[in-house]
């Protein structure tokens, strides 16, 4: 057995019970929690993926596949005509099962006192028999497999638990995705998602530390949560570069920039970003960022963060609406809009802003390299796409989807894929009727997907009963130049 | 050329995709000297060559224009000569996922058919992984080494002529997956058995008849394969469509009533927007474009109505011909009575998200487990 198949400390594995998915990292004496039940995995350590355990007290110990096998109920009534549903027919009591489990016995041995107390099970027809011990088994047995986190698994576990936080991205829709954006090893990617790292995590597989990523994030760090349950190698996150939202007004066209003065178009950026750091004590005043080449991103602080938010959200709701208006992409006036939105948000909190520039603050040398570190990395980011064409755009964010699509479309390079998820389907449209208008797009394509499961049991074989809605909106395309 | 990677300049023997028009696309090989017909008129290849991809072309005599794009797998699978039925974007899909597939992986197919999922397949494993094919038709096996040779991804692909029911996959070492689209797929599930690696090797079947699946079903079981599963899933098209409605006359002179009707919100609209984190300000961005868009010069306190139409005129949509455009609206308003409709007029025509009149209903079946064999007594 390969040395990748077992499960080894520090890893990050999947605890799967009936539908329940939980992500652990493995510890020797870490306590993990499932189905309200609390226990060590010390025993699972190199053991491999893929096994099944049972909890016995604060341990968990292996079960072979003879065990894990459900036996075939062989005899049973013919129809449930002589079946009535008056709690008479479990002759145990709540008391009694609680009594059982109080005294340390198995789930195997409750599940089969259940039976043998249950007046009517004989009479059930196989078929419901089976029905019955899978759900007293699901209930009585702590028995789980630990997994391999992957995509699906991750993908399933985060639209359970919450699927707003996830965007409710659905499996075949984030499949869709990733074939769609054509995403392999070695291209450029530029991408925003406010997904918890799921896309991120899903396309660095598929791209196995060869080429670019180009991360929009929204926060004042990109959330890679999901990432990290992926266990990669610590080199893939070489290829990728972080670039945050609220700095894409820091990524005009060059030549408009230098034409523009570029101090000036960076201290509204600045500007901008000190309005929103008013309530951060360590602000840096003013003058001092002016002087800087790009400005920095601010500390994560609650409160700060949330008045960025509204900024940004401004600054975005303006930038649709011009490009709704005119439906072109002028730089200048999109400049000219933030810097509108920026002195806006100066007006709104002007008090604070005095007061946060009049505030004392010592200079922190660690904290002023990290900044000079973002500073360097907006730079490189920027440069990266100004000098390198991105081989596809990827986006499944909480989003109004254009903005960020067309200030991100033009770094693509012609003949070149492009996805837009979305919950909702009206935002995609919009961005499809910017895109038949800017005329720079082909095979334009809003979709959306019907996913339906089955049970296929022997001649019990019928969609489940309960399906998903709906795997949200895409939109996908090809770029084109209109060069002849 | 782009099945793997990306190039920016068109090049003699590189196959590109000629983008016609809406739903048009045709593959073309290019070599210097030939011309090709299509709809929009000819295309001389010389002229193509040394151009860049994405680039837009006149055809000769200047009939039209086309578009050359780079072959991606999924352009390619709407555009392949069609050997056999094939497998679209949305089950492609699905299945790389669920396969787990990525750079590296060692992967099974069969039968390969057009190679619609092996283009797929071979992007994905790239430039590390390997994809196994097997056909057991012979000219088609060999088509599709051609295609893959012509495709600069036969590094990546052996192409195998061989009766899989039969004779087994004939391969000694063990995959990480193995997908099957055949006729009896349960007669091949002990064969990929004996080559998937135990540690969690994933198999997929493609059926289009439940007969099948339940036959594959009840085999992966009782080869002790697990996480059993089968879904369907299937592709909708919607286009931007502008729908107008007639307003109704109802007999009435009241000029009030459309009053009430904006004062009730939607509270359809609202909720859902809600976990967006914006509320409202899609829909803001969009009224503000329809107003100026309609009631051009018009002063118009309406402007700010909720989108609450949507709903109602996706499902009546059917009843309306034809897209209709800024033109045709005069027309519209005749049947209604002037002073009634004024008010209205301003919410249609409306912009909606209308699906397709056909979508596929079926395609298959996919059926997918893991096979995890546990060495014994560990």
């Amino acid at each position: 057995m390969a040395s990748t198949d077992v499960i080894k400390q520090g890893q990050n594995v999947i605890l799967k019970k009936g539908k329940s998915l939980r992500l652990y990292q493995v510890w020797r004496k870490r306590r993990v929690h499932l189905d309200k039940k609390h226990f060590f995995l010390d025993e699972a350590i190199g053991k491999p993926y893929g096994t099944t355990w049972d909890v016995h007290g604060q341990n968990v110990c292996l079960v072979t596949p003879d065990e894990e096998r459900d036996e075939d109920v062989r005899e049973g009534g013919t129809d449930n005509r002589g079946i009535n549903d008056d709690t008479r027919s479990q002759k145990l009591s709540d008391e009694d099962i609680k009594a059982l489990k109080s005294k340390g016995q198995h789930g195997a041995a409750i599940v089969e006192q259940l039976v043998e107390n249950s007046t009517s099970f004989k009479e059930k027809t196989v078929y419901s028999q089976a029905k019955y011990l899978k759900k007293k088994r699901d209930k009585h047995l702590m028995r789980f497999q630990i997994l391999r986190p992957n995509t699906i698994l991750l993908c399933e576990m985060y639209l359970m638990r919450a699927p707003s936080k996830n965007i409710h991205l659905r499996i075949d829709t984030l499949a869709q995705i990733l074939t769609a954006a054509n995403i392999q090893s070695g291209i450029n990617v530029m991408m925003m998602e406010t997904c918890q790292g799921l896309l991120l995590g899903a396309i660095m597989e598929r791209m196995a530390g060869k080429g670019t990523v180009v991360q929009i994030h929204s926060e004042s760090a990109p959330v890679r949560l999901a990432v990290e349950a992926y266990n990669f190698p610590s080199s893939y996150k070489d290829t990728l570069h972080a670039f945050p939202l609220d700095q894409l007004g820091f990524l005009e066209p060059k030549e408009s920039v230098e034409s523009n003065n570029p101090e000036q178009s960076t201290s509204e950026v600045s500007d901008r970003l000190q309005a929103c750091k008013t309530e951060e004590p360590q602000a840096t005043n003013g003058k001092s960022v002016e002087s800087k080449d790009c400005p920095q991103c601010s500390e994560s602080d609650a409160k700060e963060r949330s008045v960025g938010h509204r900024t940004q959200k401004e600054e975005e709701r303006s930038n649709g609406e011009e490009e709704n208006d005119s439906n072109v992409e002028d730089c200048d006036a999109a400049a000219d809009d933030a810097g509108m939105v920026a002195m806006e948000a100066d007006c709104q909190s002007g008090e604070g802003g005095t007061q946060g520039q009049k505030r004392k603050f010592q200079v922190n040398p660690e904290k002023e390299a990290r900044k000079q570190r973002r500073r360097e990395s907006l730079c490189r980011v920027r440069d990266l796409l100004h000098n390198t064409k991105m081989d596809v755009l990827v986006m499944a964010c909480r989003f109004q989807p254009l903005p960020i699509f067309t200030a991100l479309f033009k770094f693509l390079a012609p003949s070149r894929p492009f996805v837009v998820y979305c919950h909702y389907i009206e935002p995609l449209m919009e961005c499809n009727e910017w895109l038949r208008n800017c005329n720079n797009a082909v095979n334009i394509r809003v979709t959306e997907t019907w996913l339906r499961e089955y049970q296929v049991l022997p001649e019990r074989t019928h969609p489940n009963v309960n399906m998903s809605g709906t795997g949200g909106y895409l939109l996908t395309g090809t770029t084109v130049s209109n060069e002849t | 050329m782009g099945f793997l990677g990306y190039s920016d300049v068109i090049c003699d023997g590189d196959k590109a995709i000629v983008y016609l028009g809406y739903n048009s696309m045709m593959s073309l090989k290019l070599s210097h000297g030939t011309v090709t017909q299509t709809k929009r008129g000819a295309l001389r290849h010389s002229d193509i060559i040394g151009k860049k991809y994405g680039c837009r072309l006149s055809t000769l005599s200047d009939k039209g224009y086309v578009h050359l794009l780079q072959p991606t797998p999924e352009l390619w699978t709407l555009n392949l000569p069609h050997r056999t039925q094939i497998l679209y974007f949305a089950d492609i899909s699905l299945i790389t996922l669920q396969l787990e597939l990525k750079p590296g992986s060692v992967v099974v197919e069969s039968g390969t058919g057009s190679g619609s999922v092996s283009h797929a397949f071979a992007r994905t494993i790239a430039p590390n992984g390997h994809l196994h094919t097997f056909e057991f038709h012979e000219q088609r096996a060999v088509k599709a080494r051609e295609d893959f040779k012509d495709h600069g991804i036969s590094h990546l692909v052996t192409v195998a002529h061989r009766d899989v029911l039969e004779h087994g996959f004939g391969i000694d070492f063990t995959v990480d997956a193995v997908f099957l689209d055949l006729p009896c797929p349960w007669r091949a599930v002990s064969h990929a058995k004996k080559i998937l690696k135990t540690s969690g090797g994933k198999i997929c079947s493609f059926s289009p008849c439940i007969e099948q699946v339940q036959r594959t079903c009840e085999e992966l079981g009782s080869l002790g394969f697990s996480d059993i599963s089968t879904f369907e899933c299937l592709q909708r098209n919607y286009e931007h469509r502008t729908v107008i409605l007639p307003y109704p006359n109802l007999g009435t002179k009241t000029v009030s009533r459309d009053d009430s009707k904006q004062a009730s919100p939607n509270p359809d609209d609202s909720s859902s927007l809600q976990d967006t984190g914006i509320p409202g300000t899609s829909t803001e961005a969009r009224q503000g474009d329809g107003a100026t868009d309609i009631a051009s010069g018009t002063t118009t306190p309406e402007a700010g109505k909720p989108l609450d139409r949507q709903g109602e005129t996706d499902r009546e949509e059917s009843d309306r011909n034809e897209g209709g455009s800024q033109a045709k609206r005069p027309k519209l308003c005749e049947g209604a009575p002037q002073d009634n409709k004024k008010g209205n007029s301003l919410n249609y025509p409306t912009k909606c998200a209308v699906p397709w009149k056909d979508m596929p209903g079926h395609t298959g079946f996919l059926t997918f487990a893991t096979l995890y064999i546990l060495p014994g007594g560990s």
